[in-house]
């Protein structure tokens, strides 16, 4: 079934055109973002149950007005608007917004491609969480939560959770009318296990492009955890150095990801903040390596155009190991002079869009996970990532998992080290992928931050990958 | 408000409580020395939490949901979010819980500098500060965000809790560069609730510094165990991990140990001794709770609990809300003094705490190594990997002090035995 058009957008939108309307007149350009988003948040856990609707993650209504003055762009973001409110914001915009530190140097940028676009698309799914309702929701997570607690005496906490938001959003200039309806779910396990005043987590995460069905994919998870959470109790510190690793495809989204993903923004190369500008056309990593972001997977930052009114795409960043793209904002591309990749995305209404990555992956390759593993002398099997941090500019990684296991001779030996971190050039340890999985997998159970802020939904993923990583 | 509480009793909601905020901000993001764009945030909405009773089995319980909901929202609309969200707290019970006893306030405008000024020019003073300390000639100032923000809250319950604050903000993010040697960047955030515009500038001078220095640093830290220096806006990180574990969120589930009088740091502690005192961040908490100075640790033992309302019911200890800034006293050793043989890192990609497990790691982007007769070398690259349970013991806090939105104490600490993974 499609995400239905939500009532709100449907009735304000003679409102917004008006607004737009009256923004025409003052402005060589203008653009109206509205968005209404509902979405709830359900768990359980030895702290209690909760059922919540009260984040802005999920559940916001406002809308974003941009427009063209002297050469540059400004923004006004708010979530009230009546017939008789219009001519207070038009008042708000010229009267307290240009002249906000007005005597200033500025950027300069053209006017913004504006072809006539109109559509209204919507997202599939099977079961409307809605429709399933709260309390055979919270009946579910419940169940999971206390077989967890069963299932091993040394299990601290089993904590569920599933999260849905289902949004609408209209994309109004001179030129486009554009309406899209999407939902997305994320589902999660996280068991607790205590090794004397340590806690060790193990999480387990599934999400997609849809509703509840997402339980029909829950069932394992727990035991998943549960198993892995225990074995953290006798995990040990592993001894730094450089290991030969093959990386789940979880731990390959984040290496993605954080490791070279955020340096193909292209909002980094208007700043000089990505050194990946300098590469472009070079090999960056192993030829048996092509990198996609956009729209080719459906998963929870699946979209038909961006915040800005720029339709979304998929594009190609590395072509067998050679960069080909960055992904970017419209104001980012107006400075470049390239093409926006429909990667303008905010936070909510009430943020800056900037660039940034939606569903980012590694194209699968040609082996079999078998055969990888076996070929592994003496090295790790890395998983469950917990955390990332970019840097554009240096390509310098820092990202951890939870678990080293440890292969001697093809095999695993049961031994298992954590915490992981993984250092190192970016550019080194993409080169050193020698082996690529005939699989792929795509998660989204994050959000992603630009630095330490500006939340967006992403998902990430690929094959299993083998390659040289330091490890720390 | 008043429309949201006669929308309450028209369904039917005897036990509820509203937080309504505001936000108005004026947003300036700079590219080198240009503005590259002006903003202006103007949004209102309230949280409405509503709580049902029922007795399931002899035992009574107490549920409770939160919606979103904004003044343009009709009357019908309102209501019907209303009555989801009752039939979602019948779902989402717990075990029976009281609400704290009501607050009562005029409204509370936060004392800040910020107050002095109109509001339209705060945003230009922090950018001419920054730039009139943008002048070296090697590092420079790459990127900045400020935002500055006014919040106005109003919190009413059905308990008869009605308080509200007004608070201005400052905060953003900076990036520096240096072409030196090597093209480098160092990030930083920001967040002041003051006209704190000489801190600000101080900030300034120390990253442009950092940057130059990275620009020039090449070499990786040794692998092994070193003492490591943390400082600046990681030393709220670090104690994040006691602030958590005396939180009733983990004491409750028992991922914490901590209660009153429990030593958390053990016996046989040779370097200085926890003091810590729960500071108010705004005038009330989220609950309408009123916020005040509180002790936390006194030499390393637990003398106050906080949490929020239903588990601080659950564990029977009063319901003073929960605390995430905290105020320590200064140490005995000045900073210039620890930098012998030691690691001090000053700049991380990313510096992580986890109130889980006590582990604290991070990839370095600047550090100075000191050897036993204190000469400095650049480091960067590697990474820190330690564990306050071990640490803790032998914690040397710095004379030095910083003031940060949230963390009032030292500047700095040395921490013994860290983990150093590099060449």
């Amino acid at each position: 079934m499609k995400v239905k058009e939500n009532e709100y957008i449907i009735n304000n939108k003679p409102l917004f055109k008006k607004l737009l309307d009256e923004l025409l007149k003052e402005f060589d350009y203008a653009s109206v973002l509205a968005v209404d988003a509902t979405g709830k948040s359900y768990a359980a856990s030895r702290n209690g149950i909760s059922i919540s609707a009260d984040s802005r993650m999920s559940v916001q209504r406002g809308f974003t007005v941009k427009v063209y003055f002297d050469g540059c762009y400004a923004e006004y973001s708010g979530n009230a608007i009546s017939e008789e409110g219009i001519k207070d914001i038009i008042a708000t915009i010229k009267d307290e917004l240009l002249i906000l530190s007005k005597d200033r140097s500025k950027s300069s940028y053209d006017l913004p491609d504006d072809d006539p676009i109109v559509f209204d698309k919507s997202t599939e799914y099977e079961i409307d969480p809605e429709e399933m309702g709260d309390e055979a929701i919270i009946n579910k997570l419940k169940k999971m939560h206390e077989d967890g607690l069963k299932k091993d005496e040394r299990i601290v906490d089993c904590f569920t959770r599933y999260t849905y938001q289902k949004y609408s959003k209209l994309f109004l200039s001179k030129n486009r009318d554009m309406v899209q309806n999407v939902m997305w779910g994320v589902a999660y396990v996280v068991a607790l296990s205590a090794k004397g005043e340590e806690i060790k987590q193990a999480y387990r995460p599934v999400s997609l492009l849809g509703g509840a069905e997402i339980f029909k994919e829950m069932d394992s998870l727990t035991d998943s955890a549960v198993k892995e959470a225990i074995e953290l109790i006798d995990s040990e510190p592993l001894k730094p150095g450089t290991y030969e690793c093959i990386c789940s495809p979880e731990t390959t989204g984040m290496i993605v990801h954080e490791a070279f993903g955020h340096g193909v923004e292209m909002d980094m190369f208007v700043k000089d903040r990505a050194l990946a500008k300098n590469y472009m056309g070079e090999y960056v990593a192993s030829p048996l390596i092509t990198m996609h972001d956009g729209n080719k997977v459906d998963d929870t930052a699946t979209y038909f155009f961006d915040d800005e009114g720029t339709l979304a795409q998929d594009t190609i960043i590395i072509e067998k190991g050679i960069l080909k793209a960055g992904i970017s904002d419209l104001q980012s591309a107006k400075a470049l002079g390239t093409k926006p990749t429909g990667n303008g995305r905010r936070q909510d209404y009430t943020r800056k869009a900037y660039t940034r990555m939606t569903n980012t992956y590694f194209e699968s390759g040609t082996d079999k996970l078998e055969d990888m593993i076996a070929s592994v002398k003496d090295g790790l099997y890395l998983e469950s990532p917990s955390s990332g941090m970019e840097d554009p500019k240096n390509w310098g990684i820092q990202c951890m998992v939870s678990i080293a296991r440890e292969i001697k001779d093809g095999k695993f030996t049961g031994k298992i080290f954590s915490p992981i971190i993984l250092t190192g050039y970016v550019p080194d340890l993409l080169k050193s992928i020698t082996m690529v999985s005939d699989t792929l997998d795509i998660l989204g159970s994050g959000y992603c931050g630009k630095g330490h802020k500006e939340w967006v939904k992403v998902s990430d993923g690929g094959p299993y990958i083998k390659a040289t990583i330091n490890l720390g | 408000m008043e429309r949201y509480i006669d929308i309450l009793k028209s369904c039917g909601v005897d036990i509820w409580f509203i937080k309504e905020k505001s936000v108005y901000s004026n947003e300036l993001f700079f590219i080198k020395k240009k503005l590259d764009m002006r903003r202006i945030n103007n949004s209102k909405d309230s949280i409405i939490t509503v709580y049902c009773d029922k007795e399931i089995e002899g035992e009574k319980m107490r549920g409770r949901s939160d919606i979103i909901v904004a003044d343009t929202m009709s009357d019908e609309e309102i209501k019907k979010m209303i009555k989801d969200a009752l039939y979602a707290a019948s779902f989402s019970l717990n075990p029976f819980f009281e609400l704290p006893a009501p607050e009562v306030s005029d409204t509370v405008v936060n004392k800040s500098t910020l107050n002095d000024i109109e509001f339209s020019k705060i945003a230009d003073k922090f950018a001419d500060a920054a730039y009139e300390v943008d002048n070296d000639k090697d590092a420079f100032i790459n990127s900045m965000e400020i935002f500055v923000e006014e919040h106005k809250v109003h919190m009413r319950g059905s308990t008869g809790t009605d308080v509200s604050y007004v608070k201005r903000v400052v905060n953003g993010e900076l990036i520096t560069q240096c072409k030196s040697l090597q093209d480098v960047e160092t990030y930083e955030q920001f967040a002041y609730d003051d006209l704190s515009i000489d801190d600000f500038k101080r900030l300034i001078k120390n990253t442009l510094k950092h940057t130059k220095d990275r620009s020039f640093a090449k070499d990786k830290p040794k692998t092994g165990i070193s003492d490591v220096i943390i400082s600046d806006a990681h030393m709220p990180e670090l104690m994040k991990f006691y602030f958590e574990r005396g939180n009733a969120a983990m004491i409750y589930p028992e991922y914490s140990n901590y209660k009153i009088g429990l030593n958390v740091q053990g016996d046989d502690v040779k370097g200085d001794k926890l003091n810590i005192l729960y500071e108010p961040v705004n005038p009330f908490n989220d609950e309408g709770i009123k916020m005040i100075e509180r002790p936390f640790l006194e030499d390393g033992v637990v003398k106050t609990i906080c949490g929020n309302q239903r588990l601080s019911y659950y564990l029977n200890i009063p319901q003073i809300g929960s605390y995430g800034k905290g105020k320590m006293p200064a140490g005995k050793v000045s900073l210039d003094d620890m930098k012998k043989d030691c690691l001090y890192v000053v700049n991380f990609s990313s510096f992580e705490t986890s109130e889980m497990d006590g582990s604290f790691r991070g990839e370095i982007r600047l550090a100075y190594a000191y050897d036993k007769d204190g000469n400095e070398s650049l480091i960067t690259g590697g990474s820190v990997n330690g564990s306050l349970l071990k640490s803790q013991k032998d914690f040397c806090f710095s004379k030095e002090m910083q003031n940060l939105d949230n963390y009032i104490g030292p500047l700095a600490v040395k921490l013994k035995g860290v983990n150093i993974g590099g060449e």
